[in-house]
Parts: structure tokens; sequence; C-alpha cells
């Protein structure tokens, strides 16, 4: 049952950080408007905008495998000292 | 009316087919080990086979009394099972490489896009309804092969798969009852009778194995499934512990790669039946690894812990269902 719990806080927390960057994304940065008229500036703002929610993505997939391997290193670790 | 008698339809023809299935395919030697027990006692594979013939039936069955759109989603349902179905027998008799099966299982999602069966204006949360004419069919392929993947790298424990993917699908159904999706909601209930019926025969201690074949095709039909009814994002925080399974381990392994080729094992069985997590870094870290940190674990006891952190899922896939609701 604990275990169950631990796993699911490690879920639920994937998920708030997921929840919590489509918040920024959707409704902070794509509403940001183009510094200046024109094509380029366009482009330029477009693509900035692209990476930003690329380097996020990768953000939440890093820190998830980070929780992940933490937890599961410091769990096997415990139990390898308690036995 | 009709999904109550499409889900009676896709249950009972599933369990009337099984166990002459299994019979058939234990007769021609179709077996596998059940590597997790002691004695590793063989069971017949690739009884998953019931799942496509069901699909079909159930599909063949609505289509008569369906209108255009509602005949086009069957059509396509029917069409990715079948592909991802063929693929995975192809699979479970000549294993294909990891990078190969993926690629394949995209055609699976041509079904979809032929027959039209989707909207390209799929709900993200906080905003609504998007526009995404362009990018939204390129992604069809990609999002059924992701999804057939996952599922088939859940089932490595007697009824993993079946008791997750039953929670998902009962998910998806009332998440397409919410949404007035009565279109593909018979399709789901069908999916998800089939699944419990195997669940019966694949449950801990399993009788029959699904294979690839069976894998493949309902993971496929669950993304199809989350395409036609437009509940993409629910659906994959649905498949959560899914995902985790399956990132986990392509993380941990730094790329695809295919369970028997892990030189590692991720899990190993002790002297009393139970099973325990090994403490080798070269081993991919899946689900079940990080659910045995702590310490070992039953089979069925593993099996239980997955069920119910799809059931925990599934409830933050309906908080995000709620989340998809423009203000």
């Amino acid at each position: 049952m604990r275990r169950i719990l631990e796993i699911s806080l490690i879920m639920l927390a994937v998920w708030g950080i997921l929840m919590a960057e489509l918040y920024l994304l959707l409704l902070v940065v794509v509403p940001i408007p183009n510094p200046r008229d024109g094509v380029l500036w366009l482009a330029v703002a477009s693509a900035a905008k692209i990476a930003i929610g690329i380097a996020s993505i990768l953000a939440w997939l890093y820190c998830w495998k980070r929780i992940t391997e933490l937890y599961f290193w410091r769990r096997v670790g415990r139990r390898g000292s308690a036995a | 009316m009709a999904a109550i008698a499409l889900f009676a339809l896709g249950f009972l023809s599933t369990g009337a087919l099984l166990p002459p299935l299994s019979r058939f395919l234990r007769d021609r030697g179709i077996v596998g080990e059940d590597v997790h027990k002691p004695g590793r006692p063989p069971l017949p594979e690739m009884c998953g086979s019931a799942i496509p013939i069901s699909i079909a039936i159930c599909a063949l069955a609505l289509i008569p009394f369906s209108d255009p759109g509602a005949a086009a989603q069957a059509l396509a349902l029917l069409g990715t099972a079948l592909i991802s179905a063929l693929i995975g027998a192809r699979d479970d008799l000549r294993p294909m490489g990891p990078r190969l099966k993926p690629l394949l299982l995209a055609l699976a999602g041509i079904p979809i896009l032929a027959l039209r069966a989707y909207s390209p204006y799929p709900s993200l949360p906080f905003i609504g309804k998007t526009r995404m004419t362009l990018v939204y069919p390129l992604a069809i392929p990609l999002g059924i092969s992701v999804t057939a993947n996952a599922v088939n790298m859940m089932d490595v424990f007697n009824g993993s798969m079946t008791g997750t993917c039953s929670i998902i699908l009962a998910t998806m159904a009332l998440l397409l009852s919410l949404s007035g999706k009565w279109d593909s909601l018979p399709l789901a209930l069908a999916l998800l009778g089939s699944l419990l019926a195997l669940h019966r025969f694949n449950r801990y201690p399993a009788k029959v194995f699904i294979g690839d074949v069976g894998d493949l095709c309902a993971g496929a039909s669950i993304g199809a499934l989350a395409i036609m009814g437009g509940i993409e994002v629910p659906t994959a925080v649905a498949m959560m512990p899914h995902i985790m399974n399956a990132f986990y381990g392509l993380s941990s392994m730094g790329g695809l790669y295919e369970r028997r080729q892990a030189r590692k094992r991720p899990v190993r069985l002790e002297a009393d039946g139970r099973l325990a997590a090994t403490a080798d870094a070269g081993a991919p870290i899946t689900l079940a690894r990080v659910i045995l940190a702590s310490g070992p674990m039953g089979e069925g006891e593993i099996v239980k812990a997955m069920m119910a952190l799809t059931a925990i899922s599934s409830g933050l896939a309906l908080l995000t269902f709620a989340a998809l609701i423009p203000r």
C-alpha cells in the first residue's frame, strides 16, 4: 500500500508539472504578441515559442526521469543496506 | 442500448472463442513459458487473436444500424485492429527488430486517415478546441504506434495488460459519455467487453498468454478510439503507468529495445516464488522494477499494484477532462 502511495505521488508530481507547463505555454507564451510587424518578426517570434515549448517538454521528461531514478536507487539502496 | 449490446457481444464472443482457440494453439505447439513461476509451465501463446476477431464481429454487427459517420468509425477501428494484429502475429511467429515494429505500426493509423474518422480540432487543457488541420493527420500514425507499443511493453505479468487496459477503457467510455461522443462509445465498450473476457483467462495464475497479436491490437485500438472520440489528452493521462513503463525502459536503455534484447533482467524470481527487483545498473528501470524497489512481492500483488496505479491515473484523466472545458 505504501509503495503504491509513493509511486502515485511521483505520478501526481509528473502530471502536476505537465499541467502547469501546459498552462504557462498555452495561456502565457503562445498569446505573447509579436514585438514588431513584418514576416521576419513573425517567424522569429514563432520559432522562439516553439523552442520554449520543446525546451519545457524536455525539462519535463528530465524531471520525470530524475525523480524516478532518485526514488528507485534510494529504495534499492535502503533495502540493500538493511539486508 | 447499442452500447450495452456491443459490450455483451464483445464479452461473449471473446469468452466463446478462447477455449477452442487456446486448444488449437496448444495442439500446434504455439506455447510460451510462464517465466515468473517455478517450473516455468507452458501456456498457449497468441490467444489475444480473439480481440481482433471480436472487434470484427462487433463492428460488422454495428455497421448496418449506424449512420455514415458511425459506420466510418467502426470500419476505421476494424482496419486499425486488423493491421496491428497482423503485425503482432508476425512478431509472435518471427520476432521483428525494435525499430521496424513501431514503424510498421504507424501504418495502422491509415484506416483512420483514409476514412476521415477524426476531427483535426483536438481539445487541449485550459484553452479547449484548437485548429490543427495540418499537424493533426501527421500525428495520427505516431499516436497509434505509441499507444500500441506502450500497451505491449506493459504485458509482462499475468493479467497486467488486460487488467490495466480494462480500467483505461472504462474511463474512456465514461469520458465519451460525458462528451456526448455516442458514435465511439459502443466501440469502446465492445473492446472493454472483449478485454474483460480475456482477463478471466489471463489473470494470475494465467491459463493463456495474449501475445503481441493481442497487445498491439488492444493498444492500437485504444489509440484509435481516443482519436476518433476526441479524448486524446485525457486518454494519454489515463495511460500514464503504461507511458511511465515505456519511458523508464527507453530512458534507462538509451533508446528503443526489445524485452528479449535486454541482457540484464529488471526482476528475478526468488526461491519462495516471489519477484524481486535486481540492483543491476545495466537493467532497464521498468514500472515493475520501480514497484519492487521496496521489496519482493508476489506476481498477483504486482498486477494489483499496476491496476491501482492505473485507477489513480484514470482519476487524473477525469480531472484533465474537466480542464479541457474552456473557461
